[in-house]
């Protein structure tokens, strides 16, 4: 079943934002606005600036090495064994960030609408929803990011717009209220979603059928990643305060509640969930496609695709269950170590595989032609 | 024992072989005449009454060899030995005449329709091509009518249908290849194409395709579709049929393949995409906007067809407070002393409403009426006023039923009227999660399902920018200039690409 | 392979279950407003009233309006907190309690004025309710307000959140919806301001065929009820409502009578829209002092009297005019809340912190409570008078300038 998937640049950059968007929007506002109160906005940006960095840096190092995979490259620059701990540690990495990932909609689903559902059955569901995508390949959930690019734009108009008139510019300001070192600290808190764009690029990017560009592609697609994803700390700063924000494990839900089209659709998180949805699934299928591709690659299992995914099935689902079981559980576990792991990861990995890589001198040679 | 290898040459013997293979059945004619201009040689015609133009064969045939003919006599004189090639010179007037040695060849033709000449004393007989049966006239087409557009229609004749297409296309690149598919029914199909257009690897998937159906019998066009399908489990129709020749000559046009099927007035066409079902003729026949607008109407329908019944289940028993508070007392009282739950009672409509369906279709006309009665009346305003039902569901339900008869493919429409009930029972379930898990499922699904290599969802998932164009808006004609991505055409550009008219510059 | 894997999928989903939080619509009773209150019986225990609309009465309206069953079905319960008192309520009532209709919130006043903490935390966390929530303190019994006429429709609970909504025409009601409070509740400095309602007898006479009139109790708005952190300090009056709401309401509509340039005793009604407010802060000492900018634009509605001033005259005076009573009215409010309540209600110690977060974070945040009676605060309005609505000219002045001079 290993069959040469292919996906095109414009899909690549469809797809960057889908892999960011709903934990950040969802989860993320909240946690930082836990510790820097209304800087959230200028934490996050903060944040996301770097993150643009790091990507770049990976569109880099992949160029280098383009039809190898994040573990596959360091198998080559850092030796097998080392190379192949990578893996192991990135699919388990993969794993949890499915269950982060996954958990911002099995939270909204448990705490908004489907109270009395058993949590299990909501995350079993979940997962399995999940597992067809992979089931049914990396390119047909790259395929449906384009749809979930729409819901992004869709959700934020629609928020937009049901909040505007709430909007209070006051509870912005003061910009850099806790001071920048603050605020760069506290940027760690959106790694824990850059982390998932950054190394699922790292298994990603290969696939890529045409590679030129792509440094151009990544940066605008992280500007437009920005501008979906910037605007809700904005707006719920601006409309609920951080106070209130602080209060919710959910912000976005919260933000949502607040949306009013006129006294005839005084409610429509319905409408604003059904957007969010499309981009969670591919979210959390591409954790899960990224997991079990770093999985084969390290473990050296390239057969028996279909069994690998449904053991990493089971993964993933007590991954998402027992993370958030008990929702404070998941908001501390994000906090930490989540943020920090993430961080650690995704700043760590690329920058110690260019250096290693510049030490050894493998990045002055020119991409090879693909060995598969 | 059968005719198999050459014809003899001895006409006893050749019509006791040929009795022996195709049987004496009152449909069979064998008929026995003397060539006066031959020497009067003896001669046999064979034909199947119900499939040979009689007509044709007494003027063109029958006449001109029993009637002394000097040109006929003196060129057989001056070449003994060949009398076909005299006959086939002076003998006869038909247009079609073919000398053939083989049996096989010679049967094969018989009970198609044609008549073949026997002469005693020659090893070659004549396939005289003389098929014409009752067949019914072009009529309009039934199940795809446009208001404004060609009324012409294919016929259940394969001659005929080529025809139709090559009218429409006088392009010399125009190919028709024939195949014989089923041992027994040896049904006649025909793929055509453009050859300078159609991609070489589509065409020989559908060659093989084709040529690896083995079995004893083709009743169908749609017996075709599915032993060259793809996904042969699937839900969906992977590839698309039409009835109209103007849709067949436009999908030549693009590069694709229509397979005409002997006997089945309607025609395959591959490559399908999920988007071709809900595109008609009719958008390129009104304004480009109005055509657009319908596109989005019908994809509105699906989307409707899909939801309706529930969107129905999952905001009355799950999220209620979407609704706004007028509506949901007036659907809360339109429900008060309903004995059963929403997903129930949407579930028992849905298959009624099947049931009516089902009924209507098969239904002697003249019933027609007594159907669509009992339908409104009995079972939608008396279980309303019964109190059986809620009146909101009767209009989710009736929504939802309109509405898949805007998807103009009707194999599309069943599919997709098919796949409430699993939508309606996640949705019961999981109230809008399980509705949107259904939803995505499905999605995903269909963009991983290929018609003929082709991706099945295409140009949506994959995202084909330059097919856009004629997908979910259809812009104007002098704006398309290169034919759709999809079927991978040889030759992209249609036309020259500043066809928007102006006025002139004089 | 796919498909298959599709089929099992979309069958086995919902063999897996039950269906858990599936309610019908017909079981829920949709509550429209509730009342909280302090129960009379035990000082610790809650009251709560709910007003559940009953969607037979509201539903075909073609039935004959015999035998109409009650619109609106009200209830009672106590407990210890509010969640179990609603619990409570399903010992009575036939229909599941459901919350996502609600539209007001009403506190009453002993409650308000002993803690309004559980109230906010309850219903700010119940997934149902929703964040546009009107919420409003009951001077006397929330249950008596429930139980009273509000406007003209049949659910008293509608109806009195459409009054809340054209508040913006009195100035009596801004920001006291659940999103708004929360928010003020869960910031540092803000205080609550919340919307109270009062009781008055009103006559009505129902329909022309009826000729008897009966009096009712019927609620109207009143004015703002101030807040310290979490206790209820008193009220502001209508008219210091008003003055606050000049620059505390969002796109204020109101009008105002400005004493007539030619004759004082006489009134011209000025309707001033499109509204601004800016707030400026400036910091000597460590005493800030504030400074309030109104500018909005006014259309003469109604003239008493006529004159004989040109109509540029009059409009500038009508404009000098207006700002007066518009300072007037402002320094009204602000006096209240600074002398009397000493509470902020004004938001001013967000004006300061957003622009001066240095001082604000050294020291000022701490002692913002003692500072904020202290402050000064100069007020200043900009109206420009543009026009009478519809009319070229007064219709006062028409007779006597027959002669428009510009």
């Amino acid at each position: 079943m290993m069959t040469k998937v292919k996906i095109s640049r414009f899909q690549y950059f469809l797809l960057i934002p889908n892999l960011l968007f709903a934990k950040a929007i969802g989860i993320t506002a909240g946690v930082t606005a836990r510790s820097v109160g209304s800087d959230a906005w200028t934490s996050m940006s903060i944040g996301f600036l770097l993150g643009t960095a790091i990507i770049l840096a990976m569109v880099y190092l992949h160029s280098r090495f383009p039809e190898k995979t994040i573990v596959q490259i360091s198998e080559e620059v850092v030796g097998k064994w080392l190379g192949k701990l990578t893996g192991i540690v990135l699919a388990l990495f993969f794993i949890l960030a499915f269950g982060a990932s996954a958990n911002v909609m099995t939270m909204h689903l448990k705490e908004y609408f489907l109270v009395e559902t058993p949590f299990w059955l909501i995350c079993f569901v979940y997962t399995l929803l999940c597992m067809y995508g992979v089931f049914v390949g990396i390119e047909n959930i790259v395929r449906f990011s384009l749809f979930g690019l729409l819901g992004c734009l869709l959700i934020n108009i629609t928020m937009i717009f049901g909040t505007w008139g709430d909007f209070d510019l006051i509870n912005l300001l003061p910009v850099l209220d806790r001071g920048l070192s603050a605020n760069i600290a506290n940027s760690i808190y959106i790694f824990g979603d850059l982390a998932m764009a950054i190394l699922g690029i790292g298994m990603i990017y290969p696939l890529l059928n045409n590679k030129d560009k792509t440094f151009v592609i990544s940066f605008w697609a992280m500007v437009l990643s920005g501008i979906l994803i910037l605007i809700w700390p904005i707006m719920e700063l601006g409309v609920i305060g951080s106070g209130a924000m602080q209060q919710y494990v959910v912000v976005c839900m919260q933000q949502v509640r607040c949306a009013q089209l006129t006294r005839y659709l005084p409610r429509y998180e319905l409408i604003m969930v059904s957007f969010f949805t499309f981009t969670t699934f591919v979210q959390s299928a591409t954790m899960y496609y990224c997991s079990v591709q770093s999985f084969q690659q390290s473990s050296g299992m390239l057969k028996n695709r279909q069994i690998i995914i449904l053991l990493l099935a089971i993964a993933m689902f007590l991954a998402t269950f027992l993370m958030a079981n008990d929702h404070n559980n998941y908001i501390h576990f994000l906090a930490y170590p989540w943020a920090q792991i993430c961080t650690i990861l995704s700043l760590g990995l690329p920058v110690v595989l260019i250096m290693t890589a510049l030490i050894r001198g493998k990045l002055k040679n020119k991409p090879t032609p693909a060995k598969t | 024992m059968g005719a198999t290898g050459n014809i003899s040459g001895i006409l006893d013997k050749d019509k006791q072989d040929l009795i022996n293979t195709i049987g004496q059945g009152p449909d069979i004619s064998y008929r026995h005449l003397t060539i006066p201009s031959l020497d009067n040689c003896q001669a046999l015609i064979v034909y199947v009454k119900g499939l040979a133009n009689t007509t044709e064969l007494e003027d063109s045939i029958i006449a001109p060899l029993t009637t002394p003919a000097p040109a006929l006599a003196q060129d057989a004189q001056q070449n003994q030995s060949d009398k076909v090639s005299a006959l086939m010179k002076y003998g006869l007037s038909i247009a079609d005449v073919t000398p053939s040695k083989l049996w096989a060849d010679i049967c094969d033709h018989i009970v198609s329709g044609d008549s073949v000449l026997f002469m005693d004393q020659s090893d070659t007989a004549l396939i005289l091509a003389n098929r014409g049966w009752k067949q019914r006239s072009i009529s309009e087409p039934t199940t795809e009518v446009e208001s404004r557009g060609p009324k012409d229609c294919f016929l259940e004749d394969i001659m005929s249908n080529m025809g139709l297409i090559r009218r429409r296309i006088r392009d010399y690149n125009l190919r028709f290849e024939g195949f014989k598919i089923g041992d027994r029914s040896k049904t006649d199909v025909v793929i055509a194409y453009i050859e300078d257009l159609v991609s070489e690897s589509l065409l020989n998937e559908v060659r093989t395709r084709l040529g690896r159906i083995k079995t004893d019998g083709i009743s169908n066009s749609s017996a075709v579709e599915e032993y060259i399908q793809d996904s042969p489990f699937s839900i969906f129709p992977q590839t698309e049929h039409t009835e109209r020749p103007d849709r067949g000559a436009a999908a030549l046009l693009e590069g694709r393949i229509v397979i005409l099927v002997d006997n089945a007035p309607f025609q395959i066409i591959v490559p399908a995409t999920f988007w071709s079902f809900i595109q008609v003729p009719g958008d390129y026949y009104a304004r480009y906007i109005i055509g657009t607008f319908w596109r989005w109407i019908r994809l509105f329908a699906i989307f409707l067809t899909i939801s309706s019944s529930s969107a129905y289940v999952l905001l009355t028993s799950f999220h209620q407070e979407m609704l706004p508070t007028s509506l949901a007392l007036k659907v809360a009282a339109g429900r008060m002393g309903v004995p059963f739950p929403a997903a129930m009672e949407a579930f028992v409509m849905e298959i009624i409403f099947e049931i009516m369906t089902e009924a209507g279709l098969r239904m002697p006309k003249a019933l027609g009426q007594t159907v669509s009665i009992i339908g409104t009346l009995v079972i939608g305003q008396g279980a309303v006023m019964a109190g059986l039902v809620g009146p909101a569901l009767v209009i989710a339900v009736a929504i939802g039923a309109i509405a898949s008869f805007a998807i103009p493919s009707f194999s599309m429409s069943n599919s997709i009227r098919l796949l409430r009930f699993p939508l309606l029972f996640s949705s019961a379930v999981f109230g809008l999660f399980g509705y949107l898990g259904g939803v995505i499922l499905i999605t995903i699904y269909l963009m991983s399902l290929r018609s003929f290599g082709t991706p099945f969802y295409a140009p949506i998932g994959p995202f084909i920018r330059e097919d856009l164009k004629d997908t979910l808006v259809r812009v104007p004609r002098w704006q398309m200039i290169t034919r759709p991505w999809f079927a991978r055409p040889k030759d992209k550009p249609r036309q020259a690409p500043d066809l928007k008219p102006k006025p002139d510059p004089r | 392979m796919k498909t298959i894997a599709l089929y099992v999928l979309l069958i086995s989903l919902p063999l897996l279950s039950g269906c858990w939080d599936m309610r019908e619509i017909n079981e829920l009773g949709l509550v429209m407003a509730v009342g909280i209150d302090k129960s009379s019986n035990n000082p610790d225990h809650y009251l709560v009233t709910v007003q559940v609309a009953n969607p037979q009465a509201g539903g075909s309206s073609a039935d004959s309006s015999i035998n109409r069953p009650e619109t609106i079905w009200i209830s009672s319960a106590e407990g210890k907190t509010i969640f179990e008192a609603i619990r409570e309520l399903a010992r009575i009532s036939s229909q599941r309690i459901m919350w996502a209709h609600n539209n007001v919130i009403v506190i009453g006043e002993s409650l308000a004025r002993d803690d309004i903490t559980p109230v906010i935390d309850f219903f700010s966390h119940n997934h149902e309710l929703r964040m546009k929530t009107w919420m409003a303190v009951a001077k006397g019994s929330a249950t008596d307000f429930l139980k009273a006429k509000a406007g003209m429709g049949s659910i008293p609970g509608q109806s009195l959140a459409d009054m809340f909504r054209y508040q913006q025409f009195t100035g009596l009601d801004f920001h006291s919806n659940l999103l708004k409070v929360y928010g003020d509740f869960t910031s540092d400095t803000t205080n609550l301001l919340i919307g109270s309602l009062s009781l008055e007898q009103a006559t009505t006479q129902a329909g022309l065929s009826k000729v008897q009139e009966n009096t009712v109790e019927q609620i109207q708005m009143d004015g703002m009820a101030v807040f310290d952190q979490r206790r209820m300090l008193g009220y502001l009056s209508e008219d210091e409502t008003r003055g606050l709401a000049w620059f505390l309401s969002e796109n204020p509509n109101m009008v105002i009578s400005v004493p007539h340039p030619s004759d004082s005793s006489e009134s011209v009604a000025v309707e001033i829209v499109a509204v601004k407010a800016k707030i400026d802060s400036q910091l000597d000492q460590q005493t800030p002092s504030f400074s309030i900018q109104i500018t909005g634009t006014g259309h003469i509605a109604e003239e008493d009297t006529t004159s004989d001033l040109s109509i540029n005259d009059f409009k500038h005076q009508m404009e000098f005019l207006a700002e007066q009573q518009i300072i007037e009215e402002i320094d009204l409010g602000l006096d209240k809340v600074l002398n009397v309540y000493k509470s902020d209600v004004l938001g001013f110690g967000k004006v300061v912190h957003s622009q001066h977060k240095k001082e604000w974070n050294q020291g000022l945040k701490d002692r913002w409570v003692q500072i904020f009676p202290d402050v000064e605060i100069s007020v200043a309005a900009d109206i420009e008078i543009k026009s009478s609505t519809l009319n070229q000219i007064p219709l006062r002045n028409y007779r006597r300038s027959s002669v428009i001079d510009d």
